[in-house]
């Protein structure tokens, strides 16, 4: 009897063999660290101006913020009380929730409570909302699906269930081991229809000419992409815009193959500093970056924080037993 | 089996997920004009449309305000404030020059007011205009940069403040929600 699968059923094998494999820990920890970073510089930079954009008292009234808002069921923590002391301790709770999301403190559920904690503010005030809140948030769903604190964590008391410490990959029988990877595809696929659609969008003769970084509200005098900067060398107009396009267009197709990867992964560097730096738009750029780490082959960056482990003091970057 | 059947059902919700979040970002469909059924706009969250950044950010539309004080003098100035630092606060705030600048009268109410009670003194008359940067002239593709000391700003009245009936008017034809 030929013990061969059959044809479909090797297609199955492999579309399963796509989507659970084993989890890319230290992919998922810096991927962690990298958003918790951004997640505590939004909250921090909300605190300038926390009362005026979201207190009661603020410079637009509930009802027509409430009017903005295009969701059915506006959830905000923010408005279970009105007083300004509340305000102030949903504010530090976010805070200290990123705070533990960023060391690895049950990144599952401070992962998810820091989204609702943005939900809130989102909701709260919808005239403030940023694509970077979208970003920090799409980045905050996935990877609260994850073990993403399983290693480079500074959780005292270890959850039950299989160890990991930094260098040594888990058993890929356990549950635990297929599952942890599931998210990680479902976010490169969202990264690359997320360029794919953006690249399109850039399919315009406004933005292929280059006439939309004359865009007064762009091309503001005194920033590094000012008009006369733009005057004094023409050629980088199309340079600029036509390559940001093409970089979008083929992201989605060409970043899958093994051999184009790291090509494609240093243009996304260099294409999201050269945004970041030019227009101002750094927190964006660096989030869409450590997206972009879920691209980065999980064996490369095991190795690297491997190399990095005995650099670190503190006693959860040294693994257990190593010598 | 079990396991085999859980991970393609899982796959399944994976793919409707990123469905949903990319065509119909915040619930709605913009190209095709269709939304998606309230229950199922929630999960798509906050849309992200653009992968560089750019969306929202530029600060061609605004609001400025023009102030009659009761000593006579006239003073002027934009919402937002342009010194503002760092950058992404900057940047929370032009989206709100943004939002603030559509036609909405209880939005434009609520700011004045809150303008209002921030001044040093209540004014005579506070006038609310819509600013909007135009370069180039016209709808053609620009190849030269604004003139010296930036684009012409093009101004439409929304209404203004009457301080002695302490009551926000709106200007005529601006659209009611």
């Amino acid at each position: 009897m030929n013990g061969r699968p059959r044809r479909w059923q090797r297609w199955g094998m492999q579309w399963l063999g796509f989507w659970f494999a084993e989890p890319p820990l230290s992919q998922l920890a810096l991927m962690r660290i990298g958003t918790g970073l951004v997640l505590l510089y939004v909250l921090l930079v909300h605190t300038f101006d926390l009362e005026i954009h979201f207190s009661s008292q603020g410079w637009a009234g509930q009802a027509s913020l409430r009017a903005l808002d295009p969701m059915a069921w506006p959830f905000s923590f923010f408005d279970w009380f009105e007083a300004t002391a509340w305000l102030w301790a949903v504010h530090i709770g976010a805070m200290l929730t990123g705070v533990a999301f960023l060391f690895g403190v049950y990144p599952t559920a401070t992962g998810a409570l820091s989204m609702l904690f943005l939900l809130s503010y989102g909701h709260r005030n919808p005239a403030v909302l940023l694509e970077l809140d979208g970003l920090v948030l799409l980045g905050l769903f996935y990877l609260s699906l994850t073990p993403c604190g399983r290693v480079l964590s500074a959780l005292p008391v270890r959850p039950k269930g299989p160890v990991f410490p930094l260098g040594l990959e888990p058993e890929p029988d356990t549950l635990a081991a297929t599952w942890g990877s599931f998210p990680v595809r479902v976010l490169q696929l969202h990264l690359c229809v997320l360029y794919l659609l953006s690249g399109l969008g850039r399919m315009s003769p406004l933005w292929l000419s280059g006439a939309v970084l004359w865009n007064p509200g762009m091309a503001e005098p005194g920033t590094p992409i000012d008009p006369e900067t733009l005057n004094a060398r023409p050629y980088l107009v199309p340079l600029v815009t036509q390559g940001l396009a093409l970089f979008e267009l083929f992201y989605a197709v060409l970043i899958w193959f093994s051999r184009l990867r790291y090509a494609m992964l240093g243009l996304a560097v260099l294409a999201h500093l050269t945004v970041g730096i030019l227009w101002d738009l750094m927190p964006f750029s660096l989030m869409m970056l450590v997206l972009n780490l879920s691209f980065v082959p999980p064996l490369h960056l095991a190795a690297l924080t491997e190399r990095m482990a005995p650099l670190l003091t503190a006693p959860w970057a040294l693994p257990r037993g190593r010598t | 089996m079990a396991r085999t059947v859980s991970r393609l059902l899982l796959t399944a919700v994976a793919l409707l997920h990123l469905g949903l979040v990319e065509f119909f970002p915040g619930g709605r469909n913009s190209l095709f004009n269709v939304e998606a059924p309230a229950e199922l706009a929630y999960p798509t969250l906050i849309p992200v449309r653009d992968a560089l950044g750019f969306y929202g950010v530029d600060g061609d539309r605004f609001l400025m305000y023009r102030v009659y004080s009761e000593d006579g003098a006239i003073y002027q100035g934009t919402f937002p404030a342009w010194d503002i630092s760092p950058h992404l606060r900057r940047h929370r705030w032009v989206m709100a020059g943004r939002v603030a600048s559509r036609a909405d009268p209880r939005l434009h109410a609520a700011l004045v007011g809150y303008v209002v009670a921030r001044l040093p003194a209540p004014p005579l008359r506070l006038e609310l205009f819509a600013a909007h940067k135009v370069w180039p002239p016209g709808n053609g593709a620009a190849t030269a940069p604004p003139p010296e000391g930036g684009a012409p700003v093009a101004l439409t009245p929304l209404g203004y403040y009457d301080g002695v009936q302490r009551k926000w008017i709106s200007a005529p034809g601006e659209k009611n929600r």
